[in-house]
């Protein structure tokens, strides 16, 4: 490795190593060298080189009604989202949704950011923005 | 990937500025940091919210950048195409709202084809009036932030 390289350790569970495959044929085109840095990380991975399930530990994944605290929503609404695709959820064996502890540790870190000044009511705000671009 | 989004000024100063934490901008902003919907912002996006926030509640560029972190390190972000008549005519006439198309019109110019290639294509704001709901510009669908969560 040169010196000027950095190494960089990764989790690359089997849905995003289907994802970065499905890819890369579309990558390569678009810069060669993207596309041979992601083939040396799917390279740096044997045991899903050879198409076997990663078995992430159980502790990676939160419940339904943990993700549904931290993003401000009702379970319900948390299935929805990982139905429509919006939301990325581990289905387990038994069937049951899982929300990666990761996704959950970025959307807390937007939730505890801080956020000074004054807050307004939805009204005050609706004629904040219509203005907005009159200033 | 759910779907490609430009996401306009006025849902960032919504989230910023409302008293409640539960609205439909804020949980848009928060799936926005995950990654499902991929964002797409410029730095005259940016650069405006600054000064919005700046004027209503004295944010400073810092405090910015610290709320929004998690939003903006997950974006694309692009150059907007230069303006031209048909862009005007996009946003009903404002002409200071030019720059969302003008993004969002850039992924085609900015040789991004995985942006391209995901069908589903939002203008999210929270600006009704400049950006009605369900019209259309460059194969981006205008939409607020609530009835993209419905989606």
């Amino acid at each position: 490795m040169s010196r000027k390289a950095t190494r960089v350790f990764i989790d690359l569970t089997p849905h995003e190593r289907r994802e970065v495959e499905a890819a890369l044929p579309a990558i390569a085109p678009v810069s060669g060298v993207a596309a041979e840095v992601l083939r040396r990380v799917l390279e740096a991975d044997p045991v899903g080189a050879v198409g076997e399930e990663v078995v992430e530990p159980a502790e990676a994944y939160a419940s339904m009604s943990e993700a549904a605290r931290v993003f401000g929503v009702t379970t319900q609404t948390i299935r929805n989202w990982v139905d429509k695709g919006l939301l990325t959820a581990h289905i387990t064996p038994a069937g049951t949704r899982r929300v990666p502890r990761s996704v959950l540790e970025r959307v807390a870190a937007f939730n505890a950011s801080p956020r000074p000044g004054p807050k307004f009511s939805d009204a005050q705000i609706g004629a904040i923005i219509e203005h907005m671009r009159d200033e | 990937m759910f779907a490609v989004a430009v996401i306009d000024t006025s849902v960032f100063v919504a989230d910023a500025l409302s008293k409640r934490r539960t609205g439909a901008t804020t949980r848009v902003l928060r799936l926005a940091t995950v990654g499902e919907l991929l964002v797409v912002l410029c730095e005259e996006i940016r650069s405006e919210l600054t000064g919005v926030l700046a004027r209503q509640a004295g944010w400073t560029e810092a405090d910015v950048r610290a709320h929004f972190y998690t939003v903006f390190d997950r974006a694309s972000w692009l150059t907007p195409v230069p303006e031209e008549p048909h862009h005007l005519v996009a946003v009903q006439g404002h002409s200071a709202d030019t720059v969302v198309v003008r993004v969002a019109e850039a992924i085609y110019v900015s040789n991004r084809p995985d942006l391209v290639a995901i069908p589903a294509k939002y203008v999210v704001s929270a600006n009704t009036r400049h950006f009605p709901p369900g019209a259309t510009y460059a194969g981006f669908v205008f939409t607020t932030p609530h009835d993209l969560l419905a989606r």
